[in-house]
């Protein structure tokens, strides 16, 4: 427990230190900044279109069970598709469709890409369960504090807008928010070292709250990749 | 004279296809009339799930496939957007990388078994072919598709087939566009051009007739004489069309195009049986539908229709000489077709289940045949016939890899005591001057790599089945069918094994 | 949730009495875990969108204040009101000094860097002061090793984000006066006001890496 405890400190650390200079090999993906990555020119804008709008929609707004993806941010955006080339993102979805992608897209363009979809415009998805949305509001900004939930907002910001590692929520699918909070309780893609414990605390009327309200929040600005 | 060929439309039979030209053509020696019903005789079976696609964009084909050839939300997006999502073949810095892709496949059936269960069922031509009896085990055909990304935005579904049993080759069903995305007013759109031969080929639900279910039938069993010309694929691979086509917020598709007959002798060139009928001027066929997408569902309602001045071809009493010939010369058979259809589909982590249905209704404008002037003094036909299509299937899909569809069909018409009879002139094996032929159809197939192939080639897909179909009633009557005595219309009831290998 | 905090509170003190030693260390220890989502697993202060300060190694003295700074509702800049008090209100009153005993006692390394150019003029203003505008070497109440003690918080390791953000804002009265010592928070008003935005931000740099 306590080696755990302590990988789990050291990946913390090494993640969140956005100015520590993080040397390794496997680090200079996801570090953009050290390794922008140009392994094969291309051209962001039609990139995306050829590559990736069959299944997430021709601006990235989303498709059917593919998430919205415009407007995220690069380092998650970049994370994410590590671990789809991983498979330690291992829920069944991913599996079947972005574990593939994540291989026939080259790593050296990760960055590239990531910062391209983190400039496109997002429109909030608007499927969620209206009436459970102020529920919803409530433990985003503030969490359970008696059930040891902490705000959502603190990572996400307050309007969900995200930054860096963490990701833009608002306006997300509903679905799939909700989804994707279920398999973390369901034991699925145990990689992030915040997530899969705050979600195995929310009961399923907290999820769907949360989830409502979450696809109703338009994009907000987000402070600079930092 | 016999111009039983004059109503049989070559080509294809209903769901899914590829022509597949006539060879045997039953000479019974009546005056066939010419009226469009689909009576082909060899049903060939659909092109589907193509592996340079999944070569192309990296994904198994159970990304854009729940059960090939039916497509998900993402096959419907990849074909609306021209074939080309994935490609390299493009100097817009949208290549994913160096690789060169070839947007080459082949399909296989190499062993497909069919057993008839009455032998005195005698409507497939096949029958009359060498060395093929009932409960025969045969090849099928073989083709090759060019499919994928020809150049930027410009992509392709072109296949070409050898058939064994009428060993002939030419091309099948073929779709060729351009695609592109834009943005109006903060709406998304996808817009694209299709270049195609065959009507709804170009559509992304299976519950227009190209592409819809069964995807597969035996080339040897006996089929339904009679069906709408949209129903029956009847113009497959004898049409050449143009159009245009837009996709609103990925939930609204509206399509126009124009199709034209091609002469006798390009058909022929191209491998198919040259048409017993054509149409004057272009025949217009219209799409219009909407899909709902929400969580794992997608549900669309739509509309289609085609009208066709026809035209039969072939000798009759105005052309007793030339048998490629139009019969009435500059007389045109208006035919309309408008159909109605609706797609649900529930795409989960391990479970599928989808559903269709269609009608399709037709009206067809004898004047050539019902005029006596122009037949030597007695009508062929009423100068007014309607026939009508439903169809509605079912499947349930098991980890992309066991699927099990259940369908009805059912077609009904105008009693038409002269079209429809063994009269002389009647298109020759209809007892009743009904046109109606109904039953179901249930296939259980095993598609072991869906989810990708074996190691060795993992591009490789197979779907293994087996299906049964069952007649309630068969070209107009439960018993003695087309004239068979005994012929109970179950008695065409057919189980077909097939395999069905791409590369 | 005045009624409810009491509530808890007797509760707490209830079950603290009557359930064995060890149900108490299983609140205690799940009360810091639920700190940790947002302090850092080892509390060494953690990033999201916002700035989450390090605890570990504070003075226990300095935390059970903030703790009562912030139930009190003295402490009241934006981002306190967001998240110090609600989840202020879920720790009961009998947990708080364990609470602070847990989190001084873990001594986990700084988890965040400011710029590091700024270090060594940071390291000067620490030890020396801003004597022209009268502000005192910080190493005289936070000590030489930045540990701070009793009342005076650690600054050693201290998130640079967060140590610039209440530099800067102290004159804004977020902080809040302690009535029962009014002089004693006040302290630090006007030594964050006669520092410059430059010299905050290098002395918060500095700190950052300190041990």
């Amino acid at each position: 427990m306590n080696l755990l405890k302590s990988t789990i400190a050291v990946l913390a650390v090494a993640s969140s230190s956005l100015f520590a200079l993080s040397g390794s090999a496997e680090e200079a993906h996801r570090n953009c900044r050290a390794n922008p990555g140009r392994e094969w020119p291309i051209d962001p804008a039609a990139y995306v279109v050829r590559n990736c709008a069959f299944c997430h929609g021709p601006s990235l707004q989303g498709l059917a069970v593919a998430p919205r993806l415009a407007g995220q941010h690069q380092e998650y955006i970049v994370n994410q598709l590590e671990r789809f080339r991983s498979q330690e993102r291992n829920n069944p979805f991913s599996l079947k469709y972005m574990s593939h992608v994540a291989v026939s897209v080259l790593p050296g363009n990760y960055c590239e890409v990531g910062a391209y979809i983190a400039t496109m415009p997002a429109e909030a998805r608007n499927d969620g369960n209206e009436a459970l949305a102020a529920k919803g509001e409530e433990i985003f900004r503030h969490g359970v504090p008696e059930d040891n939930i902490p705000a959502c907002q603190f990572c996400h910001g307050p309007e969900a807008q995200g930054v860096g590692r963490f990701p833009r929520l608002g306006g997300q699918s509903y679905y799939y928010l909700k989804r994707r909070l279920e398999q973390w309780v369901e034991g699925y893609g145990r990689i992030s070292p915040h997530m899969p414990g705050i979600a195995s605390k929310l009961n399923p009327e907290q999820i769907d709250a949360i989830a409502s309200y979450l696809s109703f929040l338009p994009a907000a600005p987000s402070p600079g990749e930092y | 004279m016999s111009v039983r060929h004059l109503l049989r439309m070559p080509g294809a039979l209903s769901r899914g296809i590829s022509h597949f030209p006539n060879t045997a053509c039953v000479v019974r020696g009546t005056f066939v009339l010419a009226s469009l019903t689909a009576a082909t005789l060899i049903e060939i079976p659909t092109a589907s799930a193509v592996p340079s696609f999944a070569r192309q964009t990296g994904q198994p084909c159970a990304t854009c496939h729940t059960a090939f050839p039916e497509l998900t939300p993402f096959g419907r997006q990849f074909k609306l957007m021209g074939y080309t999502s994935g490609g390299t073949r493009c100097g817009d810095g949208s290549a994913k990388s160096d690789e060169t892709q070839v947007p080459l496949s082949v399909m296989a059936w190499p062993a497909t078994f069919t057993s008839v269960k009455s032998n005195l069922a005698p409507q497939s031509p096949a029958w009359q072919a060498p060395n093929i009896n009932n409960n025969d085990w045969i090849p099928g055909q073989f083709s090759l598709f060019v499919a994928g990304q020809l150049y930027c935005n410009v992509g392709s579904f072109a296949q070409m087939t050898y058939d064994r049993v009428g060993n002939s080759f030419g091309w099948d069903n073929t779709d060729i566009r351009y695609a592109d995305t834009g943005r109006i007013e903060g709406t998304n759109i996808i817009y694209g051009i299709t270049a195609n031969n065959n009507p709804t080929v170009q559509d992304v639900w299976n519950s227009t007739p190209a592409w819809s279910f069964p995807y597969i039938s035996s080339a040897v069993a006996p089929v339904p004489g009679v069906a709408t010309m949209l129903g029956g694929t009847t113009w497959a691979q004898q049409v050449g069309g143009v159009g245009g086509y837009v996709w609103i917020n990925d939930s609204f598709y509206a399509e126009f195009t124009a199709y034209g007959a091609l002469d006798a002798r390009l058909s022929t060139d191209l491998g198919a049986n040259p048409a017993s009928s054509r149409f004057a001027n272009a025949a217009p066929y219209w799409r219009f539908a909407y899909e709902n997408k929400w969580d794992k569902n997608s549900l669309m309602f739509g509309t289609f229709g085609m009208y066709a001045d026809v035209q039969p071809v072939g000798i009759s009493a105005l052309n007793p000489v030339n048998p490629t010939a139009l019969s009435y010369g500059g007389v045109t058979n208006p035919f309309l077709d408008i159909g109605v259809d609706t797609q649900y589909q529930w795409i989960g982590e391990e479970n599928i289940f989808s559903l269709r249905a269609s009608y399709i209704w037709e009206r067809q404008k004898l004047n050539g045949q019902s005029n006596p002037d122009l037949n030597g003094g007695a009508p062929l036909s009423n100068p007014v016939d309607y026939v009508n299509d439903f169809n509605i299937s079912a499947s349930y899909i098991y980890d992309r890899k066991i699927s099990l569809t259940v369908g009805h069909f059912n077609t009904w018409g105008t009693s038409d005591a002269l079209a429809y009879s063994s009269l002389p002139g009647g298109v020759g094996y209809f007892t009743t001057g009904s046109p109606n032929s109904s039953g179901w159809n249930i296939d259980l197939a095993f598609l072991p790599f869906s989810d990708g192939g074996p190691d060795l080639w993992p591009w490789f897909n197979a779907r293994l089945g087996i299906q049964y179909t069952h007649y309630d009633r068969f070209d107009g009557s439960t018993n003695n069918v087309d004239e068979i005595l005994g012929l109970k219309a179950s008695g065409n009831d057919t189980v077909f094994l097939y395999s069905w290998l791409m590369w | 949730m005045k009624a409810g905090g009491l509530r808890r509170a007797l509760q707490t003190a209830f079950l603290a009495v009557l359930i064995p030693a060890a149900g108490f260390a299983d609140e205690v220890q799940e009360k810091l875990e639920y700190c940790k989502n947002c302090h850092g697993n080892q509390a060494q202060g953690f990033q999201g969108y916002y700035t989450a300060p390090r605890l570990a190694g504070q003075p226990v003295q300095y935390l059970e204040n903030q703790f009562e700074a912030l139930a009190k509702h003295r402490r009241d800049n934006p981002i306190a009101q967001q998240f110090m008090w609600p989840g202020i209100e879920g720790v009961p009153l009998g947990l708080r000094a364990a609470l602070a005993r847990r989190f001084n006692e873990l001594n986990p390394p700084p988890a965040d860097g400011g710029p590091r150019n700024l270090v060594s003029f940071g390291k000067a203003i620490y030890n020396k002061g801003v004597p022209d505008e009268n502000v005192p070497a910080c190493a005289a109440c936070h000590g030489e090793d930045a540990h701070g003690n009793d009342q005076v918080p650690r600054l050693a390791g201290q998130m640079y984000a967060y140590t610039v953000e209440q530099l800067v804002g102290w004159d804004k009265g977020y902080r809040g006066e302690d009535p029962v010592s009014p002089g004693e928070t006040n302290t630090m008003q006007s030594i964050a006001a006669g520092m410059t935005k430059d010299q905050i931000r290098a002395v918060a740099a500095y700190l950052s890496y300190q041990r």
